[in-house]
């Protein structure tokens, strides 16, 4: 069962979605379900192996194209509505025991244009109004399977954090006429203290205000307000930032670094966002090799977090770990 | 002076970075998707790169 309730306190929806507690948790790599079936061998999810990235909709998805009649009837300041949306896993590699990180620059920018793709394509649904791609990587973040994949959800709502964001970049646009996250990587790149990498479309940096001791945020140089909007030179600029930063992450610990990546894109609502700009927040929870950072009382409870790191040192640190990408001339 | 030190690193690093840039030419591969439908009803999008154009596909012109 699965439906959308409204938390009146917060004014937000969230969903259940009992029939997830089922989902496949952690299997071994023998009966991975995101592995291409082989002949003989069981029947995973994935039919056929001739592919470079591969996207379907989740067997076991928070929000469905057809969803169910909610289990409960709405009752007032209980609004209750069925949890319509799409949920999608997006496959970059046949490869289970790869990572993003391990993968060429010329698979990232291939993920790039279908992340593009899909953007477009789940926008021309007329229930969806927020597309949101991400990637949970390790365990340390709840992932359940380890093949390397990323997650795209079709929200019907634009979700409290990126509307909170659209928010205040609304308000900053009014106030000063200017982009506010132009501004944030104005700065950034005029000071460096923070700046991670940078290529001609892209920088990515700790941000003055990171709330994990590794975040990275990865902007547009040029004000744009999602994927679609790039121009192929910064399609393939992104692949290569975001190549750096994720070889980097793994070299911090020298182990397979785990984060969440999460790309913040305008609306697909139909509404002017002129005011918004696109990037990439990356949080990974790791505060040393041995540590993670829990979202405890003060994070999860009051919406404070508190950063046992100063960011000028992190970026700093996984500044000396980026590396220049090299692209295969064939 | 130690920042100093370190925005010079870094624009050197981004130096190199361009000049890979400019040096390396490259030309953005077709995209092929084919969809399928899976027996339990959902959608499933293969997507491949290259000039071997599959006769069912949805190439994309970018």
């Amino acid at each position: 069962m699965s439906e959308l309730r409204y938390n009146p306190l917060l004014g937000e929806w969230l969903a259940t979605a009992t029939h997830r507690q089922d989902r496949t948790f952690l299997p071994p790599a023998d009966f991975c379900p995101l592995c291409p079936t082989k002949p003989g061998a069981f029947p995973t999810e994935v039919p056929e192996p001739d592919y470079d990235i591969v996207a379907f909709e989740n067997k076991f998805p928070s929000l469905k194209r057809k969803p169910e009649v909610p289990a409960i009837a709405p009752d007032g300041l209980f609004d209750v509505q069925p949890s319509i949306g799409i949920c999608e896993v997006v496959i970059y590699t046949p490869d289970h025991s790869s990572s993003l990180a391990a993968q060429p620059v010329e698979q990232i920018h291939k993920l790039v244009r279908v992340w593009r793709r899909r953007f477009e394509d789940l926008g021309k649904h007329e229930f969806v109004k927020y597309i949101f791609i991400f990637e949970n990587k390790g365990e340390a973040v709840g992932v359940t399977l380890h093949h390397p994949h990323g997650q795209i959800y079709a929200y019907p709502f634009v979700p409290p954090v990126l509307k909170k964001e659209l928010a205040r970049c609304k308000e900053h646009f009014d106030q000063t006429g200017r982009c506010l996250i132009c501004d944030i990587v104005g700065k950034e790149s005029e000071s460096g203290k923070r700046i991670v990498a940078e290529n001609l479309s892209f920088a990515a940096y700790v941000p003055f205000f990171a709330r994990y001791p590794y975040e990275v945020h990865i902007t547009s140089k040029r004000h744009l307000q999602a994927l679609t909007d790039l121009t192929a030179t910064e399609q393939r600029d992104l692949a290569e930032i975001l190549k750096q930063i994720l070889a980097a992450y793994d070299r911090v610990f020298d182990r397979s670094f785990p984060y969440m990546m999460l790309l913040h894109q305008r609306p697909s609502d139909g509404g002017d966002y002129r005011h918004y700009h696109f990037h990439i927040e990356f949080y990974p929870p790791m505060r040393t090799a041995e540590k993670l950072k829990y979202l405890a009382g003060s994070e999860a409870g009051a919406g404070m977090f508190i950063n046992d790191t100063l960011p000028e040192i992190k970026a700093a640190e996984l500044r000396a770990l980026v590396e220049p990408v090299e692209w295969s001339r064939s | 002076m130690e920042m100093d030190a370190e925005k010079r690193d870094r624009d050197i690093r981004c130096a190199k970075m361009s000049d890979i840039l400019s040096t390396v030419e490259r030309e953005d591969a077709p995209m092929h998707e084919r969809e399928i439908e899976l027996s339990d009803g959902r959608y499933m999008i293969f997507y491949t790169f290259g000039d071997e154009a599959a006769s069912d596909d949805q190439g994309e012109d970018v």
